[in-house]
């Protein structure tokens, strides 16, 4: 089922602002963890870790969510099918895989900001949140998520074998029908 | 940056397809569409995997294959997975924060 092209249109624009919304949040989000881990001032650890949660929980956890539901629309009401072409399949376990990270990831962002949060906790105390998992998480989902844009933007060719055979099918049975409607 | 090299075989479709010029039939003129909306240049199918897609789906299933060993070995995904979490933590750590979420398990 292929969508009309006004629609088309509108949940291709969405997609795209959510996808690109998401990867510039991760390098928003990086900037934040890397001054976190290197800053030696605690009030600037503190702060960067306070803001990661709700950084998390309300930018990056809905654009990635977003991004998703937008692409699965996107790919199932067009030609291009979710299974049919090698680009779109790895763009979505790229998607998926980033977004369970995520989810998962938001228990140790809320312990971290629950530990930045407690002023009884002295400076050496802090140390907890010298933790450069923040840094990894950010970097690799920044990289999965230029590898997927890129994927969108190039869409480099080939076809599963699933979708060829689509194609296959599609195409004989317009032959079929060509050859039928010539006199 | 690798460059793509022309494809070793070519499956059984008519010309038009094989030769890789958009899309040549009306059934696939939506895909067309798309195509141009998205600035793709509208190449036609190849016959195989391509090598990229063989680099990225090896890659891949190494990547998910350690997520899920490391998930099922270690448990939740926890602070101090990734360095170690020999340290000891303070007391907030088994409070529940005044995060969305909670303290960890």
């Amino acid at each position: 089922m292929t969508m009309p092209p006004r629609l088309r249109k509108f949940v291709l624009t969405a997609h795209v602002a959510s996808s690109v919304g998401w990867l510039g949040a991760v390098a928003g989000f990086l900037a934040l963890a890397v001054a976190g881990l290197t800053s030696q001032d605690p009030q600037t650890v503190r702060a960067a870790f306070l803001a990661m949660e709700p950084m998390g929980w309300f930018v990056l956890v809905p654009l990635s969510l977003a991004s998703l539901l937008t692409g699965l629309v996107q790919s199932l009401g067009s030609t291009w099918g979710l299974f049919r072409h090698h680009w779109v399949l790895a763009k979505l376990l790229i998607n998926v895989f980033a977004s369970i990270v995520l989810l998962l990831y938001m228990q140790t962002l809320d312990y971290f900001a629950g530990v930045a949060a407690d002023p009884t906790l002295s400076a050496a105390e802090l140390r907890v949140l010298r933790d450069p998992s923040p840094v990894l998480h950010a970097g690799l989902a920044l990289l999965l998520l230029v590898v997927a844009t890129t994927l969108a933007v190039y869409k480099p060719r080939g076809m599963t074998r699933y979708g060829q055979r689509k194609q296959q099918r599609a195409l004989s049975k317009q032959h079929q029908q060509r050859a039928l409607s010539q006199p | 940056m690798t460059i793509h090299r022309p494809p070793r075989a070519v499956t059984r479709l008519p010309v038009q397809v094989a030769v890789g010029r958009g899309c040549p039939t009306a059934l696939l003129a939506g895909g067309c569409a798309v195509m141009a909306v998205t600035g793709d240049s509208g190449r036609g199918p190849t016959a195989g995997t391509p090598r990229w897609a063989k680099v990225f789906w090896i890659i891949a299933v190494v990547v998910v294959l350690l997520f899920a060993i490391a998930l099922l070995a270690g448990g939740p995904h926890n602070p101090g997975r990734h360095t170690g979490g020999g340290r000891a933590l303070p007391a907030a750590v088994h409070a529940p924060s005044g995060g969305l979420g909670g303290a960890p398990r």
